[in-house]
């Protein structure tokens, strides 16, 4: 019986939350195969772990952390082919011309920030949390948050206003 | 609140969240077998441990004699220097599409061949490894029989079982080699047809498990002490573009793990816009070269870190000419 408990809690979990962490996987991965990967994944940790998620004062926050923590380590692997060039990333996106143009610019340019300054953004300026929440998701220290933070919305505000192709016209925030 | 603060950020990263392109839907099912297959691994473990000696002992008292058909199973195991790397399996045959690009990497001690197709150098279109010894074709996959891959079985992995996109999504041809390991090629951005099973196929005929000594770019400088290499990357692109390779290497100075980061472009380019943070470059003829703290661990840095940094910098060599 426990265990038909807590299979049925984990399936009507991902099924009313499957969507929203899959857009928070979006912005973090930038590409939409990835993003896929990166929650199946992220799910499959927490089914493993799931008497300590329904421990957890706030299960949404408790799968954001998973999925977070399970995307910076993946960065780990492979950063070299992520990192050393960030545009790379992007062109090879865009060589397979499946994603949706909308967007693109802001896209382009989370695409080609460092991952933890992407996941700071996102954190921040998408899913809505304080400093001190993020820093509590990403493990890491508020002042390390600020810092990361600041140098993404730079890096952000540089591509998007240098972009020729942006549709924006400038970045006002 | 944060999105009071930047409300137009907000709203454009929310924008881009909603108009992304639809995923797959989340197989719920596969979350839960994998999960309670790495719950039972997790469990059995600690006995494992102990077993494991044993078996250990086992083998090498038998002389890595192999259970199946008493081969010798392949013994390197894939290694990283400061200044090259040994792999243990390499590509034969690849179609032509599979030509614009080639790679090897050496991670957590396994260690991958891979080429790459149309100038894309995000990810390989195909690569190959061997698995470990005592791995078999797991319940991570859904597993189907394929022909024998040079006499011997071999099964097409598909790590999905739902996806919105079937043709593109990768999966794996797992063969048995001589000695009862086996060998695994994996594949992306390739359409799933029968054509294209046969040459993957093709591709797991021509491989080879054999010792294979890579020599990396760059050589560090006597002066900086021993250097340990822990994981390391070396891309060769063959198409038109601006990069010939690339190379990334972790490496061990001083009790610090530090990222280092080549590539040699064809036509000179300015610096890179986005790098790390934690990143001194400089230019060394047509080669960039970055080294940075461990890409994994972005910190804000102290200045003896710093200088760590810039004296691996000024201490690493490229050789000349590599092709």
């Amino acid at each position: 019986m426990a265990k038909l408990s807590r299979d049925a809690e984990f399936t009507a979990f991902v099924t009313s939350r499957g969507g929203w962490l899959r857009k928070v996987a979006y912005l973090l991965c930038a590409d939409s195969h990835r993003a896929d990967d990166l929650v199946q994944e992220s799910i499959t940790k927490l089914y493993v772990n799931w008497h300590r998620a329904g421990r957890a004062e706030n299960l949404d926050g408790y799968a954001r952390v998973v999925l977070v923590n399970t995307f910076l380590a993946e960065q780990r692997t492979s950063w070299w082919r992520r990192t050393a060039r960030g545009e790379a990333v992007v062109d090879g996106v865009a060589v397979l011309g499946r994603e949706l143009e909308t967007s693109l610019d802001l896209r382009r340019a989370l695409a080609a920030l460092p991952s933890r300054q992407r996941a700071t953004v996102v954190l921040r300026y998408y899913c809505d949390l304080t400093v001190d929440q993020t820093a509590e998701a990403m493990g890491c220290s508020a002042g390390n948050v600020k810092s990361q933070t600041s140098r993404g919305l730079d890096a952000l505000r540089r591509t998007l206003a240098g972009d020729p192709s942006s549709e924006s016209g400038g970045v006002t925030w | 609140m944060v999105n009071d603060e930047m409300p137009q950020l907000a709203a454009q990263l929310t924008e881009l969240a909603e108009n992304s392109e639809p995923g797959r839907m989340l197989d719920v099912e596969r979350a839960r077998r994998v999960g309670r297959t790495r719950m039972r691994r997790r469990r059995l473990a600690g006995l494992a441990g102990a077993a494991a000696v044993l078996v250990t002992v086992g083998l090498l008292g038998a002389g890595f004699r192999d259970r199946h058909d008493g081969t010798p199973v392949p013994a390197v195991s894939p290694t990283v220097g400061p200044s090259s790397l040994t792999m243990n399996v390499r590509f034969g045959w690849v179609p032509d599409w599979a030509h614009s690009g080639s790679g090897y990497t050496v991670e957590k001690g396994q260690g991958k061949a891979s080429v790459q197709r149309d100038g894309v150098l995000v990810e390989p279109a195909l690569s190959v490894w061997l698995t470990e010894l005592g791995s078999e074709p797991g319940a991570e996959y859904e597993l189907r029989d394929a022909p024998k891959v040079n006499g011997r079985l071999a099964y097409w992995l598909d790590p999905e079982t739902i996806t919105s996109e079937p043709g593109w999504r990768p999966y794996h041809l797992r063969w048995q080699v001589p000695g009862g390991r086996w060998v695994q090629l994996r594949t992306m951005y390739l359409p799933r047809t029968t054509e294209s099973e046969q040459e993957l196929l093709r591709v797991a005929a021509g491989v080879t498990v054999e010792s294979v000594n890579v020599p990396l770019p760059v050589h560090f400088a006597d002066a900086l002490g021993p250097v340990r290499a822990f994981d390391a990357t070396l891309i060769r692109s063959n198409s038109p573009g601006e990069i010939r390779w690339r190379m990334g290497l972790g490496v061990e100075v001083s009790g610090q793990r530090l990222s280092v980061v080549a590539t040699r472009n064809t036509t000179p380019q300015p610096p890179p816009e986005f790098r790390s943070s934690n990143a001194e470059c400089r230019t060394v003829g047509d080669v960039d070269l970055c080294v940075s703290w461990d890409l994994a661990m972005e910190k804000e840095m102290t200045p003896d870190e710093w200088a760590l940094v810039r004296k691996v910098l000024a201490g690493v060599e490229v050789v000349p000419d590599f092709k």
